[in-house]
């Protein structure tokens, strides 16, 4: 496990006996290290299981779209969209086999389905990415992407985009996802303003600032709500969150923030690691903590402001699949990021795609159905998994 | 745990017990080299420092120059500015007026990332995340060596183990943060600190919450470090007595102004401790070591009044 993934030495050696390896200033030149070791690097560095991980859940990953795609009203196997998807890729002609499905089908996969399946990945990975940063950076296990304002200002924000009454035309290009994406950067920005003292903005003061900035946001959400009653179905539905919608505009809109979350986040993880030292300690390594601090929550503010713009506030995933992931698979953001990536996207589209057949033809909320399958499973990762979570 | 294992001869060729064999502190060392004839530049140098919270002033005027190679045990009582020194040199802190100036150069016009490749700080409550292992959390001491976005070669490898062996913690190396000792989690931080490769290495009272076995464990391992890898050592102590037998020279705080400074015979006296400590004291010299010992004299407080 430990050999794995690290290919520059020999296996069976050790930093002790390479002689290329610069022998360390506190070396003791008193004591003949011992010659041969079965250890590879140094007892207790977790790292080649790392691939094997992240291997195995991206092959999930494949498995839960095909399957997701595949369930519905019209049941279409899995294989078949296997080969449809093969048959649309650029490749030489014969390599897809013969087209032996109804054209029907195809619209139902590649204007419905697909976009839908591939729409909540995305919004799952960026929930579970900003989650795992987010915990990480507030070094909280109860910190989640929406605790800084992001949820409330996104709320406020789809919610005057929705009574405000705006030409047709703007509603077609996404006014409600505009209004929610720039009203969560709005908060996000007022809670980080307000948290600034003197050139410094304290972890504690960022979190009291995000509850009082949250508090009066919903505030203003619920009065916009009361005064505008014709309008409740459509605000309280984006409120449930769903991808009812789900469009490929929608998923290519959301997409570029998660690649800039996964190219951001995914190299600092070791930085992340190195702030649970606490901000002196971390300091202390040679870290920039407030700049680190900075990048980390823009990044991951604009990562979850794009996810909420397009699926509403959909819970616990950003709580939940960080917590899963390091009660299965340790601390190590290193680790982690990478597996709330891929695991984030697996729980979304695994809850989407019950949310809309469980009580077919109507739909549950799927904030509803994260909740009530995540809650259980956290409880019993819980209770097996005896040693501390931080 | 290393208490038992300081019994030599503990490997019998099979190679485990050759591994925790290496991780016990060995008992002679050699010094590295002979020592140094002229006074060479100080490495720390404290100059005319203020400090203070608010209203309230922690340090006065202070000043303090340590050579390299030096250890040295900061004395003094409870607030006396002994933690904020520390954090001053580290540069956790800047002070208010005065210049702390680390190889000539102020603190303040290091970068972050060279100034944590020269020194390290072992923390009063050293913040241990749990879940980490040992060996991932030493290897955070990599972090000032390594580019930002980097991550850790075998050299990195080889002195977070050679900072383990160091610190007596090689033994632990798959435990996880969360289920040491007091004593582990101490040496573990000091591993981790050692890690750095630092030329100073500042401690603030590394004893506490030890027991007496490990307290002087301790204290011997990094006046080990100091001896044989020319580790400069800058400790603040609490047990005066601990202090007076490991240090070389010893700084006493007393209301943030350093009132005395040198060998433990002029700085462990009756006067002093009275001065410092409001503490009535008889000192006597070591029956063996001939280094000052404190008796306490129970004459006010406990005695009569009782």
């Amino acid at each position: 496990m430990r050999a794995a993934g690290r290919g520059r030495k020999a296996q069976g050696k050790t930093w002790r006996d390479d002689p290329s390896v610069p022998s360390s200033r506190f070396a003791l030149r008193s004591r003949p290290h011992a010659p041969r070791s079965t250890l590879h690097a140094l007892p207790g560095v977790r790292r080649g299981a790392r691939w094997v991980v992240f291997g195995a859940l991206a092959l999930a990953l494949l498995g839960t779209v095909l399957v997701a795609t595949a369930w519905g009203s019209v049941s279409i196997p899995p294989a078949t969209i296997a080969r449809m998807v093969v048959a649309r890729l650029p490749l030489p002609a014969g390599w897809g086999g013969a087209v032996d499905w109804p054209a029907a089908h195809e619209t139902i996969i590649f204007t419905i389905r697909l976009p839908r399946v591939v729409l909540a990945g995305i919004v799952g990975a960026s929930l579970a990415l900003a989650g795992a940063t987010y915990q990480g950076l507030f070094r909280n296990p109860l910190a989640d992407p929406y605790l800084i304002g992001v949820a409330s200002g996104a709320a406020l924000g789809a919610t005057a985009a929705i009574v405000v009454p705006l030409p047709a035309a703007l509603y077609a290009l996404g006014a409600t996802q505009w209004g929610a994406f720039l009203g969560a950067l709005a908060a996000v920005a007022t809670v980080y303003g307000l948290a600034r003292v003197g050139g410094r903005t304290p972890l504690t003061t960022l979190l009291l600032a995000g509850v009082a900035v949250g508090a009066l946001a919903s505030a203003a959400t619920s009065f916009l709500m009361y005064w505008h009653g014709d309008k409740l179905l459509p605000i309280y539905s984006w409120l449930l969150g769903g991808f009812g919608t789900g469009s490929w505009r929608q998923a290519r809109s959301v997409a570029p923030y998660l690649a800039l979350g996964a190219v951001v986040l995914l190299p600092a993880a070791r930085l992340l690691n190195a702030l649970q030292l606490g901000e002196e300690g971390a300091q202390a390594l040679g870290i920039h903590v407030e700049r680190l601090q900075l990048i980390l929550v823009v990044v991951a503010t604009l990562v979850t402001a794009a996810a909420v713009s397009v699926s509403g506030l959909i819970g616990f995933v950003g709580l939940i699949v960080p917590h899963i992931a390091r009660l299965l698979w340790g601390p190590d953001h290193r680790t982690l990021l990478p597996c709330c990536l891929l695991g984030g996207a697996i729980f979304l589209i695994a809850a989407d795609g019950l949310a809309r057949t469980v009580l077919s033809p109507s739909e549950v909320p799927v904030g509803v159905l994260t909740a009530l399958c995540g809650a259980p499973f956290f409880i019993f990762l819980l209770r097996r998994s005896k040693r501390d979570v931080f | 745990m290393g208490r038992e294992m300081r019994a030599e001869g503990g490997g019998q060729g099979a190679e485990r017990a050759r591994w925790e064999d290496a991780a016990v502190p060995a008992a002679p060392y050699a010094p590295r080299s002979t020592p140094h004839a002229p006074p060479p530049a100080p490495l720390v140098e404290v100059a005319g420092v203020r400090f203070g919270y608010g209203e309230r002033a922690v340090l006065r005027d202070l000043a303090l120059a340590l050579a390299p190679g030096e250890f040295v045990g900061l004395l003094g009582p409870n607030g006396s500015g002994k933690s904020t020194l520390l954090r001053l040199i580290g540069g956790a802190l800047r002070p208010a007026a005065g210049e702390v100036r680390l190889a000539g150069r102020p603190v303040r016009g290091w970068s972050r990332r060279a100034f944590a490749r020269r020194v390290a700080t072992v923390a009063q409550a050293p913040v241990l995340p749990e879940g980490f292992t040992v060996a991932e959390f030493v290897l955070l001491g990599r972090t000032p060596h390594l580019p930002a976005f980097g991550s850790e070669g075998p050299a990195d490898y080889a002195a977070a183990g050679a900072a383990l062996v160091a610190a007596g913690a090689l033994d632990l190396a798959e435990r996880r943060l969360g289920e040491l000792s007091g004593g582990e989690r101490q040496r573990v931080a000091l591993a981790r600190a050692l890690a750095q490769e630092p030329e100073l290495l500042l401690l603030d009272e590394p004893t506490a919450h030890l027991d007496l076995g490990y307290q002087q464990e301790l204290l011997a391992t990094l006046r080990r470090l100091n001896r044989e890898a020319g580790l400069t050592v800058l400790a603040v102590l609490h047990d005066v007595n601990l202090a007076a037998a490991t240090c070389p020279r010893l700084a006493l705080l007393h209301g943030g102004r350093l009132v005395a400074d040198g060998p433990p015979e002029g700085v462990v006296t009756p006067g002093l401790l009275e001065l410092a400590y409001g503490y009535e004291a008889q000192v006597i010299p070591h029956p063996q070591t001939g280094h000052p010992v404190v008796l306490p004299r129970y004459t006010t407080a406990l005695g009569e009044g009782a």
